[in-house]
């Protein structure tokens, strides 16, 4: 076998190591490249004027720019119906380039002819997002958070965390529950749960309301006002309800003199509502600014920091969510085996007239 | 040489007689110095004129349609219910602030230290001071199931479960009251303080007690304040928004809350502009109704 000396062999492991650090790094190199093409273009953003609003601009906004040097320029709405009402009035004048909003929101949009499908081709996080979760809205929105609702709990006068929506209808907690208000998407959902535990479904919807009018004397209260639910269970006023999701009171939620839990791990599953990201037909921006940050939005870090900040569910199945945040969001296992999603298509022929019969029997 | 002064004329009488420009000029500062507020009331007009336009719109195509249907569902029982329940609540937090607020009007009135005017003032004030999130939070913190109220009633036993006071139309009445107080008491301070005392001197030289003198002298003589003052608490609370949501747990559907559903899960503009417009007929028709009356008895009381 031909030896080498010291040197040599010292020279060939160094142009080896070159070589190798070269060859790994190229890809990245590349990547950098690609998104340098960024710097100096403006994405106009809207987004929620609340805290999901504010977690969407530190951790979607801020680090886009950290990456690839474009300006977000963000507007923020108060609700989905006032970013509808901002789009609509619009018209045709280019004004935004990705909108974040609820799936009723996007529904409306889209079926107004104010949006443009994204290309998801140019979505290379797609991969990691199930199926279910990838679009909405007809193929005009892209699944960027999955809202969650479970029960919450009071920890400190309840045992265990309930396995099922039935500990609302248990008369020991009579006086001490809450349920969502009529006019909240959560409300529509506990309709639908109520439908299913009594053999109905979205689309034979009295059996729900049937179960719920047995709770018009036992609730204390329409949950309206989140931080007065969480008074309310700070003070030991609350046992249970729900359903609803901790991003209302993220900041609550974690502090044990609120005596807050939250209960994923329903037998009959937990409710879930896709957010997404669209893209106006009219938009002062460039495509591939656009997509790169949609792109962004489903990044697994992202995603995991995102639901980290406001408590909602991650749509990317990799989504790195930090330790300490774990029990107060669903876990991609739970996602995938557990959240329903009801249909927003069919829910908008019916919605107004299901607020209305919530509003009748709780009022 | 001023050229109005150039143009005068005299008259056939041989007077001199300002020029039209000369006559205008007052008129003309008098228009420059109410413009602002003219724009000020168009913005406003406006703002109800789209709103009434919008109600006959249909959802989507709010600016190119005309129908009244956004009216005809109006008749249905949820909506009437609410407006009827709405009405209700305005009537009885009217009736509640102006009976309480004719004692602190008639201090306020009669006062005679600046301290205690001022802090009577300060007293009445202090709902419009603080902010209605606040003060649901303060009534809370009182009311609620934990509250300070229930802790003293369960403490000394009179009571075996807290008592539910909000989240119900009695506590939505209860934050009506408190928050319309000032609206009922200032400008009926204002009207009893205009009153001439003579008038209570000569009641009382007359052998009426305090009460009569109040009830057949200054109340009726102070009738246009307290209507103002009724006025304003019945507008304020018909169109109340927080204090039902807060207050009322969403169990007291008042009608701002059932526009508010309209617009904000539902997007449909036009049936929130009818149902906006239709309460905002109704409350100036209560309205003008009170004014003639008033205007009536205030008639009949001055002719005698």
């Amino acid at each position: 076998m031909k030896k080498f000396s010291t040197g040599r062999r010292q020279a060939f492991k160094t142009i080896g190591a070159a070589l190798a650090a070269s060859v790994v790094s190229a890809p990245f190199i590349n990547v950098r490249a690609a998104q340098q093409q960024f710097a100096g273009k403006t994405l106009r953003l809207l987004t929620w004027s609340d805290d999901t609003g504010l977690a969407a601009l530190r951790n979607i906004a801020a680090t886009f720019t950290e990456k690839t040097g474009a300006k977000v320029v963000a507007d923020r709405a108060d609700g989905t119906s006032g970013m509808v009402a901002k789009l609509k009035a619009a018209g045709d004048r280019p004004q935004y380039d990705v909108i974040t909003l609820a799936g009723v929101g996007a529904s409306g949009l889209a079926d107004a002819g104010l949006l443009a499908k994204p290309d998801l081709d140019r979505l290379p996080n797609l991969k990691d997002v199930p199926a279910q979760y990838r679009t909405g809205a007809d193929g005009f929105g892209v699944g960027y958070l999955l809202w969650t609702d479970g029960l919450i709990y009071n920890t400190a006068t309840m045992k265990a965390a309930p396995a099922s929506y039935e500990v609302l209808w248990d008369p020991k907690y009579t006086g001490r529950i809450f349920l969502p208000p009529p006019e909240w998407a959560e409300a529509v959902d506990m309709a639908i749960l109520a439908a299913r535990m009594s053999g109905g479904s979205q689309q034979n919807i009295d059996p729900g309301f049937k179960k719920l009018a047995v709770l018009k004397d036992r609730i204390l209260t329409l949950g309206e006002n989140p931080n007065q639910i969480a008074d309310l269970f700070r003070t030991k006023s609350l046992d249970v309800g729900g359903i609803y999701s901790p991003a209302f009171f993220p900041e609550s939620i974690k502090k044990p003199e609120f005596n807050m839990g939250i209960s994923y791990d329903m037998k009959e599953g937990f409710a879930a509502q896709l957010m997404f990201t669209v893209i106006p037909k009219s938009h002062p921006g460039d495509l591939d600014l656009i997509h790169a940050f949609i792109n962004h939005s489903i990044d697994p870090l992202v995603q995991g920091k995102m639901a980290a900040d406001v408590l909602n569910g991650p749509v990317n199945s990799k989504a790195l969510v930090p330790v300490e945040n774990r029990k107060y969001v669903p876990s991609a296992q739970q996602i995938a085996e557990k959240a329903v999603l009801h249909d927003d298509k069919s829910l908008a022929t019916v919605h107004d007239a299901w607020i209305k019969r919530y509003t009748e029997i709780f009022s | 040489m001023n050229s109005a002064v150039l143009s005068s004329r005299r008259s056939p009488t041989g007077a001199p007689q300002p020029s039209a420009a000369r006559l205008s000029l007052p008129h003309a500062r008098a228009w420059l110095m109410l413009a602002p507020v003219m724009v000020f009331l168009v913005v406003l007009a406006s703002a109800a004129f789209v709103v009434i336009r919008m109600s006959l719109g249909t959802s989507g195509h709010e600016w190119h349609s005309f129908t009244l249907v956004n009216y005809a569902n109006l008749l249905d029982p949820y909506f009437m219910k609410s407006l009827w329940l709405t009405l209700k609540l305005a009537f009885q937090s009217t009736v509640l602030a102006v009976l309480l607020g004719i004692p602190v009007a008639l201090a306020m009135a009669r006062a005679k230290s600046p301290i205690v005017k001022r802090l009577l003032l300060a007293g009445v004030l202090l709902p419009l001071l603080v902010n209605l999130l606040l003060q649901s939070y303060g009534w809370l913190i009182i009311l609620g199931p934990s509250g300070l109220l229930n802790h003293a009633l369960l403490a000394i036993g009179l009571v075996q479960q807290p008592v539910q006071w909000l989240y119900r139309p009695s506590g939505v009445l209860l934050g009506l009251v408190q928050t319309a107080f000032p609206l009922a008491v200032l400008p009926m301070s204002s009207a009893m303080k205009s009153v001439s005392q003579v008038y209570e001197e000569a009641a009382a030289t007359l052998g009426a007690s305090r009460f009569q003198t109040l009830r057949h002298v200054l109340l009726p003589i102070a009738m246009p304040g307290i209507l103002s003052g009724s006025m304003l608490v019945f507008a304020y609370n018909a169109s109340a928004f927080a204090v039902p949501l807060l207050l009322g747990g969403r169990r007291v559907p008042m009608l701002s809350l059932l526009v508010h559903d309209e617009v904000a899960p539902l997007l449909n503009w036009p049936a929130a502009s009818a149902a906006g417009v239709v309460l905002m007929a109704t409350t100036m028709s209560v309205t003008a109704l009170s004014q003639i009356l008033v205007q009536r008895s205030q008639r009949a009381l001055w002719s005698k």
